[in-house]
């Protein structure tokens, strides 16, 4: 009996100290202070040259704020992994960053909660905002908080080839509408065998720039209900399952995601498109990955359906948030930090020279430092800006941040663009039909 | 008096029996780790079930509401759809094929024995993602993609292997035989091992040929491991995870790479909602025990 006892005990002694070691990983046993004074962040990211870029910042804001100095400690992990581990660790309670790169699309899961585990901007960013690009504000915001601040506007133009445009007796100046485009793309292919554009069956990027530069939606006006078989949106699916199936002048672009991975890269290097169309921020993927096609690039507007419509979409995006899991203390210092990295002026410009970005702050697009010589205009000329510039206003983009958008970008990614465009088949309308139906369900299953 | 007294007190105390605690403490790593790495996982994952989770907000009670959620998810068919059709397959071949491997290369005279086994079992040692990696180019869809390269020599293709439900079910497939085709022939080889020579001695006498050998003494023998295989590749199949997650990620299109585990993946980690998650654990739990139930007794594992 008694052996049994101390065997019982003993063995609780053991589990307790196992217990006891499981508790070293907890956030509180961590200093929040270097030796020197410093407060110590701790930033997440996807993506290695934003940790260069927040090096940047601190370096700045420590000369500007002598008596409030940062020390950052930065850890890079894979897209998807960072993403994972941010959610657990939220969820948790415990783990998480003090600040940490949000992409667009994981936003709408990240604060879909009623009370997001994140710290509203909204005192921070009031000094800055009217100097900020409004629709870029509104992604990360949620029930008139602003939970995060993006690295860029991400506008759209399209990209042509001026070298496979002239073989084929085009100019691209001439090209305003989606009509023009089609038309164009036909004389491209017949002339030199190549495609005029290319189209993802696996990414949703493009064809939510169409929609949005009709002026519509994939939800009703009050965000309520799915609306995903509106009028423009079957038009620009319909157009581009016709580009790539019945005219033949376009083709699924290779790899995944979308347009964004090394396998479209090479493909595109080798000069084997006419255009693509996608946000500023792919200057940056050309300049690295497509050095073949220096020089031969030319930035334009979006083409449209039909006057009135915008010549341009924002797509794309990423946000430096703050956790609630910054020690009280530091609170306050973080949260101006991260508005300062992004709104200051001398940042909005490094968003651009460092990173290949256009800025989330009007006003620098004007400035003499965006026109400077770098990489980027060595690439694609000195006038990147002044296109730019005439599609600030011209941009929009789809609500892809509500709490039930996660739900229709999953379906109309797994269903309808695979099909649509990866197959061929059915209709855009045909499918589009079928999705509004399954969607209206599944909010009414979920709401 | 004085002095004896307290010695006698504390003799008993200190008098511990090594010989009996021993083994429980030299188990114990083991015990404490399964308890607190699979017990309470298993136990809190059933509760969660029953869940809506909120991170640190807390959980609250919502009932059968996951169970409801789940079942009303085209995702979670199509997911049993692939897994089933996965199993199938991978017992069709990977039970057959590996057993005659080890047969061929326990057979007497079979040259470079040493040599077929490290190159059968090779695979297993690469890793999984590694592989699928490669295994993800080889099925491009570009012409100059391995396989439709291969296909081309026919004037076939060029397929687009990872959007196509059966050419899907083939990529997994595939990848699943070049790599667990050198653990289950391992299998059968320490079986076939475990068989006495005199039994092939006597049959030879007999005059049985090799097919006959191998019907009516291999395969009977080998029973207790064909059930140990049949076992784990049932487990392993609906299990699916890796293979799938590394051409698709946790979303394919259309679902043809859908599996319950990446089902699990994703709605615990993209979508953050954790009871729904574990329900997705808890029917695959189920399934899983089921069908292993069914197949051991059918094939008497139970009778002696």
């Amino acid at each position: 009996m008694k052996s049994w006892k101390k065997l019982i005990i003993g063995g609780l002694a053991i589990v307790a100290a196992s217990m006891s070691l499981t508790g070293c990983g907890n956030k509180s046993s961590e200093p929040t202070k270097t030796s020197d004074g410093k407060t110590i962040v701790n930033y997440w990211t996807f993506t290695a040259i934003h940790t260069k870029y927040w090096k940047e910042a601190a370096k700045l804001w420590n000369k500007e704020h002598p008596k409030q100095q940062i020390k950052l400690k930065t850890t890079v992990l894979p897209f998807a992994n960072e993403n994972e581990k941010l959610t657990t660790a939220l969820q948790g309670g415990t783990g998480a960053p003090d600040m940490v790169d949000v992409e667009i699309g994981q936003a709408a899961t990240q604060l879909k909660e009623k009370n997001p585990p994140y710290l509203s901007l909204n005192k921070e960013i009031k000094p800055y905002k009217n100097e900020l690009i409004q629709t870029r504000l509104d992604n990360y915001k949620k029930d008139g908080k602003y939970y995060g601040l993006d690295y860029h506007v991400g506008t759209f133009v399209t990209y042509y080839n001026t070298e496979l445009l002239k073989k084929a007796g085009v100019d691209y100046k001439n090209i305003k509408t989606w009509d023009d485009f089609t038309k164009a793309g036909k004389q491209v292919k017949a002339k030199t065998g190549k495609y005029m554009t290319t189209f993802s069956p696996n990414a949703n990027f493009q064809w939510y720039a169409m929609i949005s530069q009709q002026h519509a939606d994939l939800f009703n006006k009050s965000l309520t209900k799915p609306d995903v078989n509106n009028a423009a949106a079957v038009r620009s699916l319909q157009m581009a399952q016709d580009w790539i199936y019945k005219d033949k002048i376009a083709r699924k672009s290779p790899g995944a995601p979308g347009q964004d991975n090394d396998q479209y890269f090479a493909f595109m290097n080798k000069g084997n498109v006419a255009s693509i169309t996608m946000p500023a921020w792919y200057m940056s993927r050309m300049v690295t990955y497509m050095p073949k096609l220096k020089g031969k690039i030319a930035l334009a507007p979006m083409p449209v359906f039909k006057k009135g419509d915008r010549t341009s979409a924002d797509g794309g995006g990423t946000a430096t948030m703050v956790t609630n899991q910054v020690p009280k203390e530091s609170q306050e210092l973080v949260k101006k930090f991260v508005v300062f990295g992004k709104a200051n002026k001398q940042m909005a410009i490094k968003q651009w020279t460092m990173l290949g970005f256009d800025p989330i702050r009007k006003d620098v697009w004007n400035s003499p430092e965006l026109r400077s010589k770098n990489k980027y205009t060595d690439y694609f000329g000195t006038n990147i800006f002044d296109t730019l510039v005439q599609l600030q206003n011209q941009t929009g983009h789809v609500t892809t941040t509500n709490k039930n958008s996660p739900v229709i970008n999953d379906y109309l990614l797994r269903y309808t663009i695979p099909n649509v465009i990866g197959k061929g088949k059915p209709s855009a309308k045909t499918s589009l039909n079928e999705a509004q139906k399954a969607l209206l369900k599944k909010f009414k299953s979920e709401n | 008096m004085d002095s004896t007294g307290p010695e006698i007190m504390t003799k008993p105390k200190r008098k511990i029996n090594w010989q009996k605690v021993a083994p429980y403490l030299f188990v114990s790593p083991f015990i404490i780790a399964f308890l607190l790495f699979s017990v309470y996982p298993f136990v809190s994952a059933i509760k969660m079930s029953f869940e809506q989770v909120n991170g640190i907000a807390g959980s609250t009670w919502i009932g059968l509401r996951n169970y409801k959620q789940l079942f009303g998810l085209n995702e979670f068919y199509a997911a049993l759809w692939n897994v089933f059709r996965y199993t199938i397959w991978t017992l069709l071949i990977l039970i057959p094929l590996p057993m005659l491997v080890a047969f061929v290369i326990n057979r007497k005279g079979t040259p470079l024995k040493g040599f077929f086994k490290s190159v059968y079992f090779a695979p297993v040692l690469t890793s999984t993602v590694i592989a699928g990696l490669i295994f993800r180019y080889a099925f491009s869809d570009d012409k100059t993609g391995v396989f439709n390269q291969w296909l081309s020599v026919f004037h076939l293709g060029p397929f687009d292997w990872l959007e196509n439900a059966h050419t899907a079910m083939f990529a997994l497939v595939i990848i699943a035989v070049w790599r667990w085709i050198g653990v289950n022939t391992i299998y059968f080889l320490s079986g076939l091992q475990g068989i006495s020579p005199d039994i092939y001695e006597a049959a030879d006498m007999d005059g049985a040929n090799g097919w006959q050998k191998f019907r009516y003494i291999t395969i009977p023998m080998l029973k207790p491991i064909t059930i140990y295989v049949l076992t784990i590749s049932i487990q392993a199949g609906f299990s699916l995870f890796n293979e799938s997650y590394v051409y698709w990620g946790a979303e394919s299109p259309n679902n043809i790479g859908t599996t319950l585990v990446t089902l699990i993946y994703k709605t615990a980690f993209t979508d953050g909602n954790f009871g729904l998650s574990c329900a997705v654990g808890v029917a695959l739990f189920i399934i899983v025990t089921v069908v292993n139930a069914i197949q051991t007794k059918l094939m008497g594992l139970y009778d002696n």
